[in-house]
């Protein structure tokens, strides 16, 4: 038989099925049925091949996922922690909390004694009599260094 | 209600595939290994098609809010799966082949099918490889509607909705596709 299927026609009757006219020339020709059933058990047997590979890689990744799953251990993971670090942390509960209360005790003696000063009854009378002296009040001394006193005034008035 | 069952879930999602994308993880438990397949045939190369598929899912996962479920789930993930497969293609041009014959020999000679006797399998082998250096001479469009067809079983509406083309133009690329493939394996005259 001259007229076999050509590529085209072989093509399309793979991809689209026969055509009535197609079909009745693969049911008299052997060579063209051959020819089919042969490209469609390559086209098979490539699917079963990517088939077969990916599958296998997919139960390979799930035993590994698997295999990757550690059960919980039986009790709290211990920390083995330096001694220099030990050490560190005591320095800082020094630093920060020690020094600020010894700090604050060394002020407060100090307010104290300055108190005990000034309520000393002696000293505390100098004060008022320094204070009751004066013939101005306090913030006008530094004036009173520039105004002539009376023997400058007698003597003829300011040069 | 909504189902907790499989059986539940996929009548569900059959009626709605947007419904799909709200449980990701199982969507990923579902879908992984036809996507796998897809892009392992698009690449030749199991560690890149893992590595994309993971990105391919990484992306349905960040867009799941943009899917409206005009297609099936499958569809819009073999369309993500596509364009990265494009990008990567694209990226490596001139490597991608050299390592694409290579895994390809290697991953045949592990093809464990213990149904058939040596001289067969040695002969199934020698036709899957020749089919596989057949697809690389195709161009691009023809090498994936015709891994969408035969290795993946969409069915040409499927595949014209995954790869954007029309039916009409996704039958022409499988004829040629076809016709080149059994020129290279030498079948036709």
């Amino acid at each position: 038989m001259s007229d076999h299927l050509s590529p085209d026609r072989f093509a399309n009757c793979f991809v689209e099925g026969p055509t009535s006219l197609e079909l009745q020339h693969i049911t008299e020709c052997t060579e063209c049925r051959a020819g089919l059933e042969r490209f469609g058990r390559t086209v098979s047997s490539f699917r079963s091949s990517i088939r077969e590979r990916v599958d296998a890689q997919v139960a390979c990744d799930v035993a590994s996922d698997a295999s990757q799953f550690t059960p919980l251990s039986s009790g709290p993971e211990v920390i083995a922690v330096p001694k220099w670090r030990w050490v560190l942390t005591a320095a800082a509960v020094v630093i920060f909390v020690l020094v600020p209360v010894l700090t604050r005790e060394t002020r407060s003696r100090e307010v104290i004694e300055k108190t005990s000063i000034r309520t000393d009854p002696d000293t505390l009378m100098d004060a008022i009599n320094l204070h009751l002296s004066r013939a101005v009040p306090a913030p006008m001394e530094p004036m009173l260094a520039i105004i002539p006193g009376p023997e400058a005034i007698e003597s003829g008035g300011v040069r | 209600m909504k189902p907790t069952t499989t059986s539940g879930f996929i009548a569900v999602s059959m009626e709605n595939p947007a419904l799909e994308i709200e449980d990701f993880e199982r969507l990923v438990e579902q879908h992984r290994t036809r996507v796998l397949r897809f892009v392992f045939a698009s690449v030749g190369d199991m560690d890149l098609a893992e590595s994309l598929t993971q990105d391919c899912f990484f992306k349905a996962y960040k867009s799941r809010k943009a899917f409206r479920g005009n297609c099936s789930v499958h569809t819009w993930l073999i369309k993500i799966a596509l364009n990265l497969v494009r990008d990567q293609t694209r990226n490596r041009r001139f490597q991608f082949w050299r390592k694409a014959g290579r895994a390809h020999s290697e991953e045949i000679r592990e093809w464990p099918d213990r149904t058939i006797s040596p001289e067969d399998k040695a002969a199934v082998n020698e036709q899957v490889q020749a089919v596989w250096e057949a697809t690389a001479t195709l161009s691009e469009r023809q090498r994936t509607v015709f891994f969408l067809r035969y290795v993946e079983d969409l069915d040409i509406c499927e595949i014209a909705q995954s790869t954007g083309l029309t039916e009409s133009t996704v039958n022409v690329h499988l004829v040629r596709a076809v016709r080149g493939i059994r020129k290279r394996l030498g079948e036709s005259k």
